[in-house]
This record gives structure tokens, sequence and C-alpha cells, in this order.
């Protein structure tokens, strides 16, 4: 057990911890979850005020079945039809799509997954423990678990599955967001234990697990899912079609007590989601697995189909190059996000309910290390003064290139636009395609970028805003930011995280390498007749415990 | 004949290098569309080296075209499966789409042509002309979508995806296939009707069949052996050259209902450079469009005996 656990457990005890940051951080740390529960129903300490949403529940035990979140009881059978998008990628350990993640998602399992709270909860894994110095984290296997083919399920396949993530010839993207994981630190102890000696210290260890690509694979796995698709997970592939959708059926021998209820899936794959829209309306599917921000009006207005929405972690970023005139210059940085009223650009783009705002920083509050900044109101005063002390008293003009693979993003894009126009300020706007868009997207002077959910502050601000990543496309550095950053992964003292934490922020919020207005929300359009589906910030497929009534 | 079909392969040889340029000519590849915003450095190099794509250009073209020609048309690069098992059968699924366009328009779009030349000046006329005008006019993307709005989400009668289970053939979702059918034939009704029409009225002014009508022949059997027999020439011409327009049709209609065909794998080819797949897809659909060109004519041939090819 990790030293800080006990300290973790007095400040909650005294009150100087909120429950909701006690649960997830000392789920973090290995502790059991009957050991959190014990600690919560030994003390009531008063609710914390800041909490900005209800406390999470604490995990559950991961062999019984979660609570659903409808009220009736739970009705075994039928078939959920889905909608997605093209996979365009269907090995696990490569998935870069939500059509890849939703044809592979109902097989798989993970060492731990990390619920809609935010608490990374065991699920291949029966517990963890961390180092002192959070370098090398231990994992507990759970014990007759069974792959689809019949075959045990144990310490060699985990080694397997991580190394070949951790392996850039790979070619998987996992290795770049795993950059702490060395191969040949992935070490088999005995059958159901397995250690990771990482790199560096990493505190959100836990969490990384549950990235896309970590489903566990058998050891000896082929490497092709379209003929061998395989793990433990509640649902076995039956058919997929390349291009058109997949099937699925209840896996008998699956290890949750009594889960899945459905007997199978089925999951049509459409190029345009308004087809998906025009399906989900006439009854034809149960539930769009990307849902376009502009269809919930339409949805809402059904009275066959619900709006399933959880607050995330993605957001919209333009970021502006440091190193290129005119925006070398922190005041015309200042000045643009200065320029917005951001409660009106999200009511513009998303809906009022779409999503937090944000004051240029990309750590959302949904996030368990969010720390709040102040928010940025709009000034069209000191933006002008700004800028007329950068030398540009009458605007300046600029492209602002994005795409159109993501439907709501050119009409954040077109706000901004609006919003930088009285001061004189002209962006014009070049809509691409996505494709040709990410071939420069890192290289453009500024550019309008939709950025995914992820589950940690760290692997957010670690992925765009460190010195030199491939993804810091606005070419920022601050010294004081990386070392902060270095220090976060290290430390699990909640007290110091904060500060770290205000400091990553403040950095961000106050020198904008990126103008960031809000956190989206992630909706999903499912009909009514689909019961206990889970808030997903990530949008994954996670359909162990929904059933359906008539 | 062999002279023909030598200018076939010619011309089919010429699109394959013109598809492949313009493709290669465009920015982005099909690692990027695969990797999108997540790639990095490191794994677009191995992807690429994964796919094949550090292979200069004219080398992978002609790797490509000896595979082809060889009946080896090689892997989808964006969904990793063999593609002539692909191609084939999205293939199978649009004929069976377009042939039921075909049989709901042909019939019904000769007689309508027909009746309004009979009926020449008169409201039938009119009526039909604007079926057929407004059918030329509103494009399939258009009708498409009206028609979905009103038979699958107001009257809730006719079904709007035309998905068809995986591994199941078109014809069990025989009534799914009636929307995009229908799409499909309002613009082929246009055309056909319009051509029957123009050349019935030009044949029913001719000496000929005012003679026919002189020496006594009952109407139905001028009609039959007179009037239709000529009057058929043209539109024939014009029912070959929509099978080319079909294609383009099939791609938004297919687009439109998700039915799996090849129109929109075309499409999916397409945006994302997955160039073997392009070229695969473009190799059948112009082959199809020749082919049926040269059915035309000999059709052409049959029925009008005075210009027979050598």
């Amino acid at each position: 057990m990790h030293e800080y656990l006990g300290h973790l457990t007095d400040d909650y005890r005294s009150g100087r911890v909120g429950r909701r940051t006690f649960i997830r951080w000392a789920a973090t740390l290995g502790l059991s979850a009957p050991a959190i529960s014990a600690v919560l129903a030994s003390c009531a300490p008063a609710p914390s005020a800041a909490s900005p949403t209800s406390a999470p529940a604490p995990p559950a035990a991961a062999t019984q079945a979660p609570a659903p979140a409808g009220t009736a009881q739970p009705v075994k059978g039928g078939t959920m039809r889905v909608t997605g998008s093209p996979a365009v990628e269907i090995n696990p350990h490569k998935l870069t799509s939500n059509g890849g993640i939703i044809t592979t998602f109902p097989c798989l399992n993970f060492l731990a997954r990390v619920s809609a709270d935010g608490v990374p909860q065991p699920e291949l894994a029966t517990s963890w423990t961390p180092s002192a110095d959070v370098k090398t984290w231990t994992f507990k296997l759970r014990q007759g678990v069974k792959f689809h083919d019949g075959s045990p399920f144990g310490a060699d396949d985990v080694v397997a599955t991580y190394k070949r993530l951790a392996d850039k010839s790979t070619g998987s993207t996992a290795a770049s967001t795993l950059n702490f994981l060395p191969p040949d630190g992935i070490e088999k102890i005995d059958d159901s234990t397995v250690a990771f000696h990482l790199s560096r210290a990493q505190a959100d260890f836990p969490y990384y697990t549950y990235i896309y690509q970590a489903g566990i694979l058998p050891a000896n796995w082929s490497g092709d899912w379209a003929t061998s698709p395989i793990g433990t997970g509640p649902f076995k592939m039956t058919s997929y079609t390349s291009g058109q959708g997949s099937t699925y059926v209840r896996n008998e021998a699956y290890w949750e007590n009594g889960l899945p209820y459905l007997d199978g899936i089925d999951i049509k794959i459409w190029q345009d989601p308004s087809g998906e829209l025009t399906a989900l309306q006439s009854g034809a599917s149960d539930m769009m697995a990307l849902t376009p921000y502009d269809a919930l009006d339409d949805i809402r207005k059904n009275p066959n189909l619900q709006v399933l929405s959880s607050r995330s972690a993605s957001y919209d970023a333009m970021h502006m190059r440091v190193d290129t005139a005119p925006f070398d210059n922190p005041k015309v940085r200042q000045a643009l996000a200065l320029s917005l009223n951001r409660q009106d650009v999200l009511n513009i783009v998303l809906g009022p309910d779409g999503g937090d705002l944000a004051s240029d920083q990309p750590v959302a509050p949904v996030l368990r290390d969010h720390v709040d900044v102040a928010m940025k109101n709009q000034d069209i005063a000191m933006a002008k003064q700004l800028l007329s002390e950068a030398g540009h008293p009458n605007g300046f003009e600029f492209d602002l290139p994005t795409h159109s693979g993501a439907e709501w993003l050119k009409n954040w894009a077109l706000t901004l636009q609006q919003a930088f126009a009285p001061l004189g300020v002209k962006a014009n706007l070049v809509v691409e395609t996505s494709q040709v868009y990410y071939t420069h997207w890192t290289t453009v002077t500024t550019g309008v970028t939709e950025w995914a959910s992820r589950s940690t502050a760290s692997e957010i601000l670690n992925s765009a805003y460190r010195t030199g990543v491939n993804w810091n496309s606005a070419h920022w550095s601050n010294p004081a930011f990386d070392t902060a950053l270095d220090q976060l992964d290290a430390t699990v003292d909640l007290s110091k995280r904060k500060e770290l934490m205000l400091t990553l922020e403040k950095a961000l919020s106050d020198e904008v390498p990126a103008i960031i207005t809000y956190a989206r929300s992630s909706p999903r359009g499912l009909s009514k007749r689909v019961q206990g589906m889970s808030q997903d910030p990530n949008r994954y497929l996670d359909l162990r415990s929904v059933y359906l009534t008539s | 004949m062999a002279r023909r079909i030598v200018l076939v392969l010619l011309t089919l040889w010429l699109v394959s290098l013109g598809v492949f340029a313009v493709s290669e000519l465009l920015p982005g590849d099909v690692a990027i569309f695969i990797l999108g915003q997540q790639a990095t450095p490191e794994t677009l190099a191995v992807l690429r080296a994964q796919l094949g794509l550090n292979v200069p250009a004219p080398e992978r073209y002609v790797e490509w075209l000896f595979g082809f020609i060889r009946g080896d048309w090689g892997k989808s690069l964006a969904l990793q499966v063999p593609i002539t098992d692909l191609v084939l059968s999205r293939m199978a699924n649009s004929f069976v789409l377009a042939g039921i366009a075909f049989i709901i328009t042909v019939p019904l779009s000769i007689g309508a042509g027909l009746l309004a030349a009979l009926r020449q000046g008169r409201l039938t006329d009119r009526l039909i002309s604007l079926i057929g005008i407004s059918g030329l006019a509103i494009p399939e993307f258009v009708s498409g979508v009206v028609l979905i709005l009103l038979f699958s989400l107001t009257l809730r009668i006719a079904p709007a995806s035309a998905q068809i289970p995986t591994g199941a053939s078109p014809l069990s979702v025989l009534p799914a296939l009636i929307l995009p059918a229908f799409t499909l034939a309002l613009t082929l009704f246009a055309y056909i009707s319009r051509m029957t029409r123009a050349s019935a009225v030009e044949v029913l002014s001719s000496d000929y069949v005012r003679a026919a009508f002189l020496k006594g022949l009952p109407t139905s059997k001028v009609i039959t052996r007179h009037v239709l027999r000529n009057a058929l020439l043209p539109t024939i011409t014009v029912i070959g050259a929509q099978i080319g327009w079909l294609v383009g049709g099939l791609v938004v209609v297919e687009h439109l209902f998700g039915y799996p065909g090849l129109g929109d794998l075309l499409l999916f080819a397409a945006l994302n450079k997955d160039i073997p797949l392009l070229e695969a897809c473009v190799m059948v659909v112009a082959s199809v469009y020749m082919l049926a060109n040269l059915g035309t004519e000999l059709l052409f041939g049959v029925l009008n005996p005075r210009i027979r090819y050598a």
C-alpha cells in the first residue's frame, strides 16, 4: 500500500479533502473498493461545497453487476442496433477512430476501466500497488478469466499486450502516449502478477491502462482482428464486413456475474451521420455512437428518443504559433482571447448545455486535477489597447485553416472570426478536408483543431503543451511549465499537486498558446428502449449492463 | 470488333493512369487518413512502411498495374481487406439496385413518353412533362431526402436505411430498396420519357405513319409496328448512356441510404486516398460504362439494319 494513502485518509476524515477527490485519488493509488467504502462509512465529513458535480459513487466491487441507470429490473435478451462511422483500423492495439473503437470494444476488457466519474476501477486487474516513487506499479490479475476461445487469461497476455503497445515498430500511437513505459520494463512476476517499471514517475498510471488501444489480447494473437477477433469481453464478434458493420453474441462464459443482458449487438457503419440520424429517427437503429451536436434538437423532439450527455475533457483549440509574427507577441494572443464572449460562443456552437466554459486552458472541470483559474470576460477596449501596444492599432489579417471532419468545428471557427472582426482583425477561414488539414496542422501559423477527451490532466498537458512534443502546434515553450509538469507526474501529495496545477493552468491561460473557450460535452442519441447505458465521456462502447425494454 | 476491344483496353489503361496521377497530386495520403490527428512522425513512418507507401509512385503504379492484369487487385489500404472480393460483392449489390431501378423505369417511362406523344399538347402530356422535368431538375440528394422525409419519417411505410445485414443478400432487404430505387428512377424517368416522347412525336408526323393510318390499320398495330419500333431507336441510345449516368446517381443514392454498393465504396476510396481500392472501383465502373456503350451500339444495329458495323 502506498504510504500517502494514510495521509489522504486523515485529510479526508478531517475534511481537508472532499469525498469526490478522496475516492478518485485513493482508487488511483490502489486502495481497494471495500477499503474506500469502509473509510467513507467510518465518517461523514461536511459536504464539499467546491465540488462541481455530485460526488461519484465509490468503485463497485467488479464482481457485482453495476447498478443500471433505469429503475426497472433488467431484462435479458434482445439485440441492440448501433450505428457508427467507418472503422479504418480494427487492430485493437492500433485503433485511431471511433469506428474502430466501437467495433472492438464489445469483445475487450482492460486492466482497469475509468468510470464516467473519473474513478479507475479494477477490471482484469483486481488491485494495483505503486512504489513510493510511483515509478513501479504492480498489478494483481483476476483469476479464472477465459478468452473467447476458452484459453485462460494470465500474466503472459498482459505482458505481450503491453509490449506490443510500447514497441514503436508496432505502429501504435499508444507508444507515444505511453512514452514512459519502455518495452523491457514490463515484467511478469508470476502467473497472476505483472509489474510495470516506468522510465519516469507517473502517478496517474492506472488511468493509462484504459487508453483505447490497451484492450487485453492473448499473447499468441494472430494480429488480424477481422479473421481472429478475440478478447475476454462480454460479447463475441460473429461477423465482420469491412465498411458495412459487424455482429456480436453474448459471451456465455463472461466472468462478471449475470452480465451482459443483451443477446447480441448489431453494428452498422454509415459514412454519413445524416443517414445514421435518419436510421435512429425511423426506428431502424437504437443508438448513434457519435451523435453530432446539431442533431440533438431533432433527437430531443422525437418522443421515442433520448439524449445521454456526459461532461468530458474534449475541447477545441485555435493554436497560434508563438514563433511567427504577429502571434510571437503575447499581447496579440491575449487581445484575441479577450474579444470573445465565451458563454455566447458556447451557446452558438454547441448549445447552452453543450459543455463547460474554459479560459484558454484545456484541463476541463470534469478532470480530477482541475483547478479553477479566473474566467476571462469579453473586454474589447482592453483587447484594442493590447493590439495597439503590440503595434497593430488597426488590426491585421491572417489565414485560419480548419477542417470539415468534425461538423461543429467550422461553426466555432466562424464565431471566432466574427469576434475578432471588431478589433480590425480579419481571419480568413480556410476549411480543408481533415486529410489535408492533418498533413500540416502542426506547422501552420494558426489552426483550429478538435481534441478528444482524455482521462487525466497530465495526459492532456503532456500531449500538446510540453516543449517540443509532436502535437505542440503552437510551438510554445515555457521552462517553468515543463518543470511543473515533470513534478506533477511524480507528486502524490494532493496539496502540492494543486499548486502545480495552478501554475500549469495559469501559464496557459496567461500566455495563450491556444484559444480554448470550452470543454465539450459528449452527447449520444439513443432510443428510449435502451436502459442501463452508462455515461461515457469518451463515447466508447460499454454495453455490459445495457438492456432493452419493448 | 478486335479494333474496338483494343480501344476499350487502351481507354481503361489511360483511365487508370489518370486516376493514379490525380490521386498522387492531391495532398495527404491514406496513412494520414488512418491516423488522423493521432499522427506522430514515428507512427506515420511505421504505417507508411507497413502499407508500402515508401516506394516511389511510378514503381507503385507499375506494380499495381501488373497485379491488376493478373487478377490480383491487392489489399485495400484503409480497410485492410482483399479488394477483389470487396469490389465484386459491392458491384453485385449495385447491380441489384440499378436493376430494380431499371425494371421500374424503362417500361414506365417508355409508356409515359408514348402516351405524352399521342396526347400531344393536352393535360396528360403537360403532366408527364412536368414530372419529367422535375426529375431532371431535382438532384438525387434532394429527391432522396424528400422521399425519406415523406415515406420513412412521416408516413413510416418504407425503411429509410438500405443497410444489408452482414453476410446477407441484397434481395433479403427488398422493401428497403424501394426508396433508393425510386430515387434513381426519378432521374432516369425524365431522360427516357422525354426522349421517347420527342422521337414518337417525330415518327407520328411522318408520312409512313400517316399512310399506315390511311390504309386503315388499327391504332394499336400502327403504334407497335411503326411508331414504337422507330421511336425506340434513339431511346435505346439514351438508355445505354443512362447506365453511365446511373453510376453517378448510385454514388449519391447509396451514400444517402447507406446501401453497401460500388458507388458508396468509390466515394469512400476517393475521400480516403485508398488508391488501389479507388483504381479497382474506377476500372469496374469504366468497364461497365464501355460495355454498356458497346452493347447499345450492337443493339442499335440489330434494330436498325441500315447501320450495322463491320
